[in-house]
Parts: C-alpha cells; structure tokens; sequence
C-alpha cells in the first residue's frame, strides 16, 4: 500500500511537471519521422540471384555487375529483366541461363522483379559440383543447397527439375522453382528515403550495390546507429535530468518531516521513491522505443524484435544513473548537483573506456608493425613492450575491470540486432561487428555499483538528520 | 493509556558543538493539551523532531505511547503539523489526504470516509479540485491539520497551528483541538500566542536556551494567590497609611491620563485580611471606585521566566 501511494504520488508528480507531454511528443516527433520513411525494393533480382549462386559455389569476390557476363531482355513487356551469368568454383561452373518471375499476383502483375515474386530458373552447371558436396546429382544438390545465404534459407526450392542430364563432358540443365522467405526480403537491395522520397539517404539504383543497400543492413544501420546508439544517450540523459529533482523534492525542508512520522522506514521511502522514478521511466521507454519499432517495423515490413532489447537496456543503465543521481541528491539534497554527479560518473566512464580501447588498439598495431621489415635495416621490426603491461595500462584495466561498462552492454543489443537483421555468417562480416566481452560479467558489475550507491543513498538518508 | 503518553528523561540534542536541547525532562498525560513556549531558537520544534523520530537524541531517553521515539509503532499513533511545512503543490486537498493516508496504511474505503470528514471538518470542502499551490496560507494551514489527523492519531503535534490563519479560522482550531481533547487525544502545542495557549492548554512548559525553565499547570504557573487592584477617585492617604501599618504587600500603579487616576495591587495574605481592607477602602474620603482581582498572566509568567519581565518594564 505504502508503494503503491508513493508510486501515485511519483505520477502525479510528474504529469506536474509534464514529463508525459514530453515523452509524447518526442515519441511523435520519432513517430511521424519514421511514417515519412519509406524503403522501396528496387528491380534487382538479377544481382541477389547471383548473390545467392556465390552462396551456392562459395565463390568469393565482389558482388553487382562485374559478375555478370551478359544481359537481355527475355520479357517482351519489359517488365523485369533477366540475365545470363556464370559463377565460377575452381574448374567447375554454373551459367544462370534464365530467370523469370512467375505466378504474379494482380498486386505485382505490373513489376514482377520484387523481393515477393516467385521465380522460375535455368541453370546449367557441372556435375561434380554436386559431387564435390557430397551429393548425388545437381538435382538434390540444388534442392538441398539453393537459396542459402549463410546457411540460413531465403529461398524454398519449390521444384527441380532435370532437363538434360551433361554426363562426364557436358553441363547438367536444370530448371527450377522458387518461393521466397522472409528472408529474402532482408538481402534485396533497397531504396531507403526520408520525407516520402524528398531526401534520398540510399540508393543503388545507379551505382554499384554495397551491402548497405541490402534492406536488413539499412535497418540495421537505422535502428544501430539512430535509435541503439545516438537515441539511447540521448534517453539516458533526459530520463536523469527529467526525473533528477524528483528525491531533492521529497528531501526539502517542510516536506521531508510529513514523510519521516509515518509508520514507513527511511531505507523504504527512499527506495520506494527510487523505484517510482524507474517505473516512471521505464513506461516512458517502452511507449516511445515501442512507437519506433512498431513505425520501423511496419515501414520497412521486417519486425525485428532485437530492437526492443534497447528496452531493458535503457532502463538498466538509467537505474545505474539514477542510483547516483540519488545519492548525490541525498547527499546535497540538490537536485542540479545530482544530475552533475550522474553526468560526471558518465562522462568519467566513457573517457575510461576510451582510453583502455586505445591501449588495446595501439598495442595491437605495435604488434603487427613488429613482423613488418625493418626499413632501416636486416630482419624484422623489434617490438617493444606492451602498453598494457605498464603501470598506466595495468591501472586503466584493472579499473576499467572493476566499473560500470555501458559501451559492452551496447555492443551486446547491436551484435543481437545483427543477428536478427542479418542472416548468419553474414553477421560476422558485418561493418558493424565490434569485440564483445562478457557481457553478462558487465551487466553484474555495473548492477552491482547501483546496488552499492542505492546502499549508500539510504545508509546517509537514515543515519543523518534531515 | 495508563501511563504518561510522553515520557522525555535527560535529553539532549547536540548540532556539532551547539546545544539546541539540554537535559530536557517531561512527562505528558493522556488527553491532556500540553503547550510548550519558548523564543525563537529555544529549542521547541528540535524537541518536537526529536520526539517525533525526525531528528536523533545526543543524549537521554524518551518515550511516546509506550514505545521508543521514532519506533513506527509510535509512528503509526502519531500526528504531526509542521511549522513551516510544503506539501507536494501538484496535490489537491484530497490527493494529498489520499497519498498520506496510504502512507498511514489506512485501507482504500476507509480512507475515501475519512478524506471527505476531514476536509469539511477543517474547512476545505468544496474546494476538492483546488490545487495546493493555489492555496491560501490559512487553506494550506487547514489541510496540514487534516494530513496530521487523517489516521486518527492518539498524540498530535501541532507546530504553529494557527499560524496565518485569520480569526476566524483561529476560533474553529482552536476549537477543534477542544473538540480533540474531548474525545481523549492527547495533544502537544507549540505556539507563540500566548493567550491561545492559555485557553486551550492544561499544561504549559517554557523552554529557554534549550533547558526547561518552568513546567506546570496553567493554576501552578499562574499563582495560586491573587492580587487585587483598588481604584481610587483621588490619593487614597488613609487607606495607605493602614496597609503600611498592617504591613501588607502593595505597589502603586498610578498612570497619567487612567481613570480613576490612583490604582494600588494589593497582596493581602488571607480572606480575612482582604475584607478587613475592603470594608477601609471604602471608608477612604478619597472615593473608592473599582474594586478588580488580579491573576498573573502566562505573558508575565513566560516574560518572567526569560528573565525580561523588569526589561519590558523598562
């Protein structure tokens, strides 16, 4: 009960103060944003066709035209273009001889070349392909292995079917049927724009494709970058500064005595109010991170659900901020020198992590410039000793060790957007991968330190006279 | 309760090397009004916080309603308007109720009775929607009165209960805390006006410098005894001439421009002794106009036991 009043005392305080008008508008401001978005698949079924052929043989090397060997148009309408290609693996080969869309439905009768279409093949390709992968003959290979992109299927081969069997000399000639995935969706180069199309922000339509064209890597990009990286800080920061008044406000002279009389220990009215702030908090996190995913996700058509992982994440580093805010508040009872401390501690983390980030990295390339020659002379650059072993790099570990390590737990929310944005392997390969350590190590040490100065806030709240 | 509701042995706050509160005894009994006064930095409200649990004794004991200050047994009996208190503005007059009350762990239906008598039993109803940061200092004063009574506590605090309120307001507090006594609550005034406390209280303590100077009943620290004033027409020569001769304790206080002009406070020492002058009075040719018995007053007995009784004189 005694929560429960606190709780409603914490909301009422801030619909006072208009924390939810602001929560509202900034989650429509983000909203109406995103409803501006669009990503329209552009007409390159030939380029992921052949993409997901390179996945077929392994063959390594760039994507886009300089695979392709030659073009025509098979569609007299001129609807979609196919094309002819050959895919090299050592000796053996596959030539794409044709690929069409078939099945159109009345909403992509007028443009079959879209990541929903189903497609028909003809492909010649040498049987010790086959082979060579511990299958039978092209046909089974084929069903078993095409339309894989990192052994995760973007495709289902629907049928297959053997038009003339090559023998020892000749190519085998297969057609065959595919359905796409939701997947397949992901690797389709898109056209991503903001301001219904008044601001173009990628398009490969006139270039070479990179993998930042693919519609999985642009959300990836969207929701790593905008909404996991720069939006999260910026929450950070106003959930503190929004809530950072509202314990020196419970603290002030006059107001503070009509809590202490009642039947409630001081350790639990602290905390009590401390968890009001996080609840408050964590409401606001969830409509407004919710609104974006929900916009995103509805924009792009691929509902991603790594991103609402930023959920708890926002609030379990605001608890952390808020547990100094709140000391820092008991112990001046101000509100401003409360949110200075939260900041400081912030601040103090970041430039910690930088600099043993930049340990790290220097030693790494003292490391590789020692198996460089030696300009100057015979044999093999000397290399000297490691940052990391001096007293300064034992220092800045042992206490990066020991701190709070937002940027770890960050890493841990893009490396699962990664793997739910992108298909398997290729999320390794991604521009985004970072070095995650232990981040479950991370996540204790820094709910470890809220802990302690939750302890501390209600240790001096108690012990000292208001 | 059996037993004093307030039980203070030996104690003493200290803030660093300041003593706010020196060896403070004092008992309170139950539906009982015990009225403490003092100047301002006597000590009163750090007494008050001490005994209510808000601030923590240097030294000494204290008991209220059988358990340890700031026990939450105690607190749950415990009511408590502050003197210069700020409740949360963003609260109506029932929100705030509503938000104490919960803190009390007053269950959800009793609470909606009890809201509802309180803010018409101090005034404020009607005013339901109000917020209190449109509050009036007499309103705010009000509602820091229901918020201490909201639970039903057995000993109230009330700090500067009057305060800013007009007379109006003034009569309905004070009666109320009649009203509190009555129905055997037991309650604790601090206030600096005098004549309010004299009506109201059955025991009044005077706090100096954080010591004790004077503690009793409203009789014990008034006097027992009497004096009487006798009025004169014109100088009284004869009947001045008899109570020197009787040796009977007087002063004059004839003052320029009063009517009549020549007034004498007598201190005579028994019923028999008093008659005897009265029946002379009249026989003086001086003229006997008025006859008025005269108790000292708490102002006297306070401004005495600060020691400024003779300063004020002069």
């Amino acid at each position: 009960m005694q929560f429960i009043a606190i709780l409603k005392d914490s909301i009422r305080e801030a619909l006072d103060a208009r924390i939810f008008w602001i929560i509202g508008i900034i989650g429509g401001i983000l909203v109406l944003l995103g409803l501006t978005m669009s990503f329209e698949p552009l007409p390159m079924g030939k380029v992921v066709i052949g993409n997901l052929i390179t996945g077929l043989t392994g063959a390594e090397g760039r994507q886009g035209p300089q695979r392709r060997v030659g073009g025509r148009r098979v569609d007299g309408n001129g609807l979609f273009e196919a094309f002819q290609g050959i895919f090299r693996q050592s000796d053996a080969k596959i030539v794409l001889l044709e690929a069409k869309a078939i099945n159109l439905t009345a909403d992509v009768v007028n443009d079959g070349n879209l990541p929903t279409s189903e497609w028909k093949l003809r492909l010649e390709l040498a049987p010790e392909i086959a082979k060579n992968r511990g299958a039978s003959d092209s046909e089974s290979f084929l069903k078993e292995h095409f339309g894989k992109v990192a052994n995760t299927p973007v495709v289902v081969v629907k049928s297959v079917k053997l038009v003339s069997a090559g023998g020892s000399t000749k190519l085998d000639q297969v057609e065959l049927e595919i359905v796409p995935l939701p997947g397949f969706r992901r690797i389709w180069p898109h056209k991503w724009s903001m301001f219904f199309g008044g601001l173009t922000i990628l398009d490969c339509s006139k270039r070479p494709m990179t993998p930042f064209d693919a519609l999985g890597n642009q959300i990836l990009l969207l929701e790593s970058i905008l909404v996991a990286g720069i939006g999260t800080w910026v929450a950070l920061l106003l959930s503190v500064a929004l809530t950072s008044f509202f314990i020196p406000a419970m603290l002030k002279k006059g107001t503070v005595e009509t809590l202490l009389v009642r039947p409630i220990s001081r350790w639990r009215l602290l905390t009590y109010k401390y968890c009001g702030g996080l609840l408050f908090i964590s409401f606001g996190t969830t409509v407004i991170l919710g609104a974006v995913w929900i916009t995103i996700s509805f924009k792009s058509g691929v509902w991603s659900q790594a991103l609402l992982l930023m959920i708890p994440v926002i609030v379990f580093y605001y608890a952390f901020l808020h547990s100094i805010s709140t000391l820092g508040s008991v112990v001046t009872r101000s509100a401003v020198f409360g949110l200075i401390a939260a900041c400081l501690v912030w601040f103090s983390l970041f430039l910690l992590n930088v600099a043993r980030d930049s340990i790290r990295m220097m030693d790494q390339v003292a490391e590789v410039a020692a198996g460089l020659p030696n300009p100057q002379g015979e044999g093999t650059m000397a290399q000297g000793p490691k940052i990391a072993d001096s007293t300064f790099g034992k220092v800045i570990t042992g206490v990066h060790r020991w701190l709070p390590r937002p940027a770890e737990i960050d890493s841990f929310v893009r490396t699962k957007l990664q793997e739910d944005l992108l298909l398997g392997r290729e999320a390794e390969k991604s521009p985004f991968s970072v070095e995650i350590s232990d981040w479950k190590e991370s996540a204790g040490i820094t709910l470890g330190h809220t802990v302690l100065a939750l302890i501390l806030a209600c240790l001096v709240f108690s012990y000292r006279d208001p | 309760m059996a037993g004093p509701v307030l039980c203070v042995s030996g104690l003493t706050k200290r803030f660093r090397r300041f003593e706010a509160l020196v060896g403070v005894n004092l008992s309170v009994e139950p539906g009982t009004v015990f009225s403490l006064l003092g100047q301002n930095g006597a000590g009163k409200t750090t007494l008050i916080k001490v005994l209510l649990g808000i601030l923590k004794p240097s030294e000494g004991t204290a008991q209220v309603l059988g358990f340890p200050v700031g026990s939450v047994q105690a607190r749950r009996k415990i009511g408590y308007l502050p003197e210069d208190h700020r409740f949360p503005e963003y609260h109506t007059g029932p929100s705030l109720l509503e938000f104490y009350g919960g803190l009390q762990g007053i269950p959800r239906q009793e609470r909606r009775k009890r809201i509802g008598f309180w803010l018409d039993r101090v005034g404020l109803g009607g005013r339901e929607t109000v917020r209190i940061r449109e509050y009036s200092k007499g309103m705010k004063q009000r509602i820091g009165i229901a918020q201490a009574l909201i639970h039903d506590p057995d000993l109230i605090f009330l700090d500067e209960p009057t305060d800013g309120v007009d007379p109006v307001g003034r009569r309905e507090i004070r009666d109320l805390m009649l009203d509190l006594k009555r129905m055997g609550k037991t309650l604790f005034l601090n206030s600096h006006l005098l004549g309010e406390v004299e009506l109201v209280s059955d025991r009044v303590a005077i706090l100096n410098k954080g010591k004790m100077v004077r503690e009793g009943s409203l009789t014990e620290l008034t006097g027992s005894r009497p004096s009487w004033i006798f009025g004169f027409a014109g100088d009284p020569i004869a009947f001045r001439q008899i109570l020197m001769a009787k040796g009977v304790q007087c002063s004059v206080m004839e003052k320029p421009g009063a009517s009549p002009p020549h007034q004498w406070e007598v201190f005579p020492e028994s019923e028999a002794v008093f008659g005897e002058l009265v029946k002379l009075a009249g026989e003086d040719p001086a003229g006997l106009r008025f006859l008025q018995p005269r108790r000292e007053s708490l102002e006297d007995v306070y401004l005495k036991s600060l020691g400024q009784r003779e300063a004020v004189s002069a």
